[in-house]
């Protein structure tokens, strides 16, 4: 069990999604870097689709009120446990009194909280996501706030070496590169910008803005001009979605996307980048790369061959631990 | 019978916990190790400083803390305190966290960034003050 | 093949489009789609929009060709499919803090405020489609007279219960959120309840009438 001592008001319990329900209008929630979200929980054992706690803002604290495992993921904060400092990637056990504190963010934008098992927190309409907008699911629909007491699924520790695990997780620059490329695949109309916007498009940086949540990212660059005007019907957009409304600025809608909107949309940054999103802070450059289908896939594939190391990795580490430990 | 991959597995974990002599008995088999006592740690002057072997606590690549880490780089000289971070073992993607077993200072000598290092191999030397 | 499109707006998620009038005539082919396709092997959810479909796919639809043209191969069908719904009373507050762009409305549409809300008020609206926002409708029947741009920069948080105009449609948001539309007037309605079932109060072919019980200036 773990207390919020400290914490802005912008953190909230994610899993992966929930998924089923678009046609009702209820978008998929879930934790905006899935992929620092699943190392957390496999780092403890957990099943990927566990609850972890998404922290997108810090100085924060916590204070373990039982001794238990737990594991950390994401953003560069400066995190400490009693004072000891620790990987921004780990998975270690918590003494009873001990006290978690989160500093500032240095590099990404998010950091993920797994305990054993998984936070408990109920299952609505399949998944354990908050859904902020709607005010459902996670705990009890809200943002954490000092006092709340977040519970693991399972009451004992995970098989850990006593100094704890980390794990390798991809850059989030590619050497070299000043922005932090996103490879998106060309959307509905793209076709209708000019050429000088399609090719600002997919050669210069665009620039995080502060006005951005788990709904979006508003972006600041060169400015993106159609040939044709007139309002678009309203249609199904997802997570992902590069959407360029009047004012020539995109927008990207991320895990709290709507479901339907009405702005053109000139690219659909694939799903193994959304992460690279997620880890963005304001300021930070973003270049989109065009791609086609078949490199989406194979991007896929890519993505789940990490994830797959990952997973023999740590069995084998566990396996390890429980004949030496 | 004890075949010689368990025999060299109870020698890693001997070293790795300090231990020099262990005697197995029962009915049927017997095994006795005895190890040297690990070096430096033996007895000096108090007040002079003396180094302990940071053993590795695994197989794996080692890494330096202060890559990827967001972690500070480890500066020579500096102090460390028991349960600080000294740097990983790498074995793919999983890195198991080698810890500095007491306070002490940061060595000049480390193994190169990849170096493989086995069960109870030195990781570096902490200098002590006592 | 016709002039229907098919795009791409993620890497699982398809977008199917068809040059038609904004219609109920031709909303319900798009209903009549979403049922089809819904059974098709690899397609999660088929969600129509307005005068459009959205599939959403188990995996990056490198086929998408052959998707495009049996969609398009559907479409040309012409099948229909007709919905007997029920039919839900909302009463609104129109202009006002909860409609603040009344006013802007009646100047853009160069009509005065009560016959914005006379004409707003007049049809009985059927809802095309479900989403943007958990519950939210997508209504069609509005008067051309009534229609007006987008807003240039959204909103970032308007209340649950507004009242909103933009292009040709109509609806009442379902929870606060962002809007690019024009707001008009509140109301007090459950679009979205978690522990219904189902938990969206209205479906595609549902009606709704708007009961104005005053006007603010």
């Amino acid at each position: 069990m773990i207390e919020v001592l400290a914490l802005p008001p912008v953190s909230t319990v994610q899993d992966l999604g929930r998924d089923g329900h678009w046609f009702q209008g209820l978008g998929r929630a879930g934790a905006m870097d899935a992929l620092a979200h699943r190392a957390a929980n496999l780092l403890l054992g957990n099943d990927e689709t566990a609850a972890t706690l998404e922290i997108p803002l810090t100085p924060a604290q916590f204070r373990f009120a039982a001794r238990t495992s737990f594991a950390l993921a994401g953003a560069a904060c400066d995190a400490t446990l009693d004072g000891r400092a620790l990987p921004r990637i780990w998975a270690g056990i918590a003494e009873a009194g001990q006290l978690l504190a989160l500093g500032g963010m240095r590099t990404g934008a998010r950091i993920y909280i797994a305990l054993p098992g998984g936070i408990d927190v109920p299952g609505v309409l399949g998944s354990r996501s908050t859904q902020l907008r709607e005010g459902f699911g996670g705990f009890h629909g809200r943002v954490l706030m000092p006092g709340d007491l977040l519970k693991p699924m399972q009451a004992d520790a995970a098989e850990l070496p006593e100094a704890g695990l980390s794990l390798e997780l991809p850059a989030l620059w590619q050497p070299g590169e000043q922005a932090i490329l996103l490879r998106a695949l060309a959307s509905t109309e793209h076709d209708s910008f000019t050429e000088a916007a399609r090719a600002a498009f997919w050669t210069t940086p665009y620039a995080v803005t502060r006005q951005g949540n788990r709904q979006g990212f508003r972006l600041e660059g060169a400015p993106l001009d159609r040939n044709s005007a007139g309002e678009l019907r309203s249609h199904g957009i997802v997570p992902g979605i590069v959407q360029v409304p009047g004012g020539g600025q995109p927008i990207i809608q991320l895990a709290d996307s709507a479901t339907m909107g009405g702005y053109p949309k000139i690219a659909a940054v694939i799903a193994p980048d959304f992460w690279r999103i997620a880890q963005a802070r304001p300021g930070d450059q973003l270049r989109f790369v065009r791609v086609d289908v078949v490199e989406a896939a194979a991007a896929e594939v890519e993505e789940a061959a990490l994830l797959e190391q990952w997973r023999v990795g740590l069995r084998a580490q566990r396996a390890l631990c429980r004949s030496w430990c | 019978m004890f075949a010689q991959p368990d025999i060299d597995r109870i020698l890693a974990a001997m070293r790795a916990h300090g231990v020099t002599r262990l005697e197995i008995k029962d009915p049927k088999k017997r095994l006795r190790l005895s190890l040297p006592p690990a070096t430096g740690s033996s007895p000096t002057a108090p007040g002079t400083p003396y180094s302990a072997a940071v053993t590795s606590p695994g197989i794996g690549r080692y890494l330096p803390r202060g890559g990827d880490d967001g972690m500070a780089e480890l500066e020579p000289g500096a102090r460390v305190l028991a349960g600080e971070v000294l740097g990983y073992l790498c074995s793919g993607p999983v890195r198991r966290v080698v810890v500095a077993p007491h306070d002490g200072i940061v060595p000049a000598e480390w193994p190169e960034t990849g170096a493989l290092l086995g069960y109870g191999d030195t990781v570096c030397r902490l200098e002590t003050e006592q | 093949m016709g002039d229907t499109r098919t795009s791409l707006i993620g890497s699982r998620a398809i977008l199917f489009e068809a040059p038609c009038p904004f219609d109920l005539e031709h909303q319900q082919r798009f209903w009549a789609l979403a049922e089809a396709c819904a059974a098709w092997p690899g397609v999660l959810e088929a969600v129509p929009g307005m005068t459009n479909l959205t599939l959403l796919l188990d995996r990056v639809p490198v086929d998408i060709d052959r998707l495009a043209r049996d969609l398009d191969a559907l479409w040309s069908s012409g099948q229909r499919r007709q919905v007997d719904g029920r039919t839900l009373e909302i009463d609104i507050v129109y202009g006002g803090k909860g409609g603040p762009h009344l006013a802007e409305v009646a100047e853009m549409t160069d009509l005065s405020i009560d016959e914005v809300v006379r004409r707003h008020s007049g049809p009985t609206y059927t809802v095309y489609a479900v989403g943007s926002h958990a519950g939210y409708c997508y209504l069609g029947g509005l008067d051309p007279r009534l229609e007006t741009p987008r807003r240039k920069t959204p909103l970032t948080r308007l209340p649950g219960g507004s009242l909103s105009v933009a292009g040709l449609q109509t609806g009442v948001s379902a929870s606060a959120g962002p809007s690019g539309w024009n707001t008009i007037g509140a109301a007090e309605v459950a679009f979205f309840d978690p522990g219904r079932d189902p938990a969206a109060l209205l479906r595609p072919g549902d009606q709704i009438r708007f009961r104005p019980v005053d006007v603010l200036t």
